[in-house]
């Protein structure tokens, strides 16, 4: 996966694999591979909700104390 | 001529004093006069003060005064209704009484002392101040709708308020009321504050004032340190000079000031000019103290209500992002297996439809051949002459030429079940037609 890939592209992929999944539109020989590839995406897309979310909350935690 | 006998001081004085005790006993006068060299002895609560009345800068009349405590008493209440203090330099109209002593001369002695008239001598001093202002600095004091405008209440201030020039007595109690409620505020702001000492009090005191302003400006320019506020404050004590805060020099130097100044001088009744022309006036140190406090609150607070915001918006978008990833997941574990379904299924379509299919096509093919058949059988020989027709043949050829007969050639006829044998006697065309058909 690339690295510098932004959660809005990765999102906006899956996406478009979603719905050329659900129209149909893909071939039954590329739907393994296509599927394989939203997977992928969607495990990156979480792991990074999850960091930006712990990062967040830690500033949070932090601007809470300063009050 | 014989010198009279001279006689003692005492004895002149004491004539002095018969002959202005019977001319003046049961006389009171209202006069009108300015104070000066005025002095107040707290312990016996005795005023004293000359009356002068005076023509340009020379004196054109000079009577000593005082105030017992009848006067003093009467004085009290002038300063209470005034909001002025009985001081050198106002203009008075006083009831007085004449005295005179052996030791002291001269008195007159206050017996009333009239507020309305003292106050009308302030305001029309001021409207003089302020008829100079506007004609003689147009940039720095205009009118705009008939208000007093200024300079400095064109500037603006900073949303947080910490270095502060503060002009002011070091020793009032106004300072310290100020000082006190500044620096002792419950929400922990630090204020850098230089003091600039200051008299406030006496007209003679203007130039004074505006010379601190002067330097406040200076300290600013060499030092490169923009103040945010300069407060110029006064205080303790019922009555308030608010001579010096009508002169021109001090309105003046207010106006022109490069900082916004927030003014306490301590008075409750009216506003002088130099409070007209401030930033902003408040009533006593103590408001100058709140009000710079809630004007750093108001900022505290918006940057805590965006701090909020920031969160609030922060969650709600990590939300968003998890609840449409949430949503595409679990559309995409349920969409190929159905793809798959869909396809199974058209197989199995196509599997059920496909021997039915060639069936039908086995069928179609038969009948075509059927009806193929049929139709050669119609048209067969043996069904020729079971019909009834004849035909000719010559050496077991077929005829259908007439030409390839000559007169004379032996020919057979073939019938159902006979061949009639025999020769060629006569050939004619024929043009009717064959057949009624």
């Amino acid at each position: 996966m690339d690295p510098h890939l932004s959660y809005e592209a990765a999102f906006e992929e899956l996406q478009e694999l979603a719905s050329s999944i659900e129209n149909e539109t893909i071939g039954i020989d590329q739907l393994a591979e296509k599927l394989k590839r939203a997977a992928e995406l969607i495990t990156f897309c979480q792991a990074r909700l999850r960091f930006t979310e712990s990062e967040v909350n830690k500033i949070i935690g932090l601007m809470e104390k300063s009050q | 001529m014989a010198m009279p006998s001279p006689i003692a001081l005492s004895e002149l004085s004491l004539l002095v004093q018969e002959t202005l005790r019977r001319r003046f006993l049961h006389e009171r006068y209202w006069v009108l006069a300015e104070i000066s060299n005025h002095s107040f002895y707290p312990q016996k609560g005795f005023h004293y003060f000359d009356l002068v009345e005076k023509t340009g800068n020379s004196l054109k009349a000079k009577i000593p005064g005082v105030a017992w405590s009848p006067g003093a008493m009467q004085i009290a209440a002038f300063e209470r209704s005034t909001g002025q203090k009985f001081q050198s330099g106002i203009e008075v109209c006083i009831e007085v009484t004449i005295e005179y002593h052996a030791v002291y001369g001269l008195k007159a002695t206050l017996q009333h002392i009239d507020p309305a008239y003292t106050l009308g001598q302030l305001a029309l001093a001021r409207q003089q101040v302020i008829y100079r202002l506007l004609r003689d600095e147009p940039d720095t004091v205009w009118l705009e709708d008939e208000q007093l405008c200024s300079f400095n209440q064109q500037l603006t201030l900073a949303p947080v308020l910490q270095k502060l020039a503060v002009v002011g007595s070091l020793q009032s109690a106004g300072l310290e009321d100020f000082r006190h409620s500044l620096l002792e505020n419950p929400f922990e702001y630090i204020f850098e504050i230089d003091y600039y000492d200051s008299r406030v009090q006496g007209e003679e005191q203007a130039a004074a004032l505006a010379d601190t302003f002067e330097k406040i400006k200076q300290h600013s320019r060499q030092t490169g340190i923009d103040y945010d506020a300069i407060v110029l404050i006064r205080g303790g004590g019922a009555s308030t000079d608010l001579l010096l805060f009508d002169q021109f020099e001090t309105a003046l130097a207010v106006a022109g000031a490069p900082f916004p100044v927030l003014t306490g001088i301590g008075h409750q009744k009216d506003q002088t000019l130099a409070d007209l022309l401030a930033f902003r006036s408040l009533k006593t140190p103590t408001q100058v103290a709140e009000h710079i406090l809630q004007q750093n609150r108001h900022f505290e607070l918006s940057v805590l209500q965006t701090q909020a915001q920031l969160l609030t918006h922060s969650r709600q978008r990590l939300q968003e992002a998890k609840l449409s990833l949430a949503q595409i997941r679990s559309a995409l574990t349920l969409q190929p297996a159905r793809h798959l379904t869909s396809q199974l299924r058209r197989l199995d379509q196509l599997l059920v439809s496909l021997p039915s299919l060639s069936r039908t096509r086995f069928k179609n093919e038969r009948q075509q051949l059927d009806s193929t058949r049929r139709l050669l059988l119609m048209a067969s020989p043996e069904k020729t002459l079971e019909r009834g027709f004849a035909w000719i043949e010559k050496a077991g050829e077929i005829i259908t030429d007439p030409a390839a007969l000559a007169l004379g050639d032996a020919i057979q006829i073939r019938l159902k079940n006979n061949l009639i044998h025999s020769h060629v006697e006569q050939k004619t065309s024929n043009d009717g037609p064959a057949f009624e058909l």
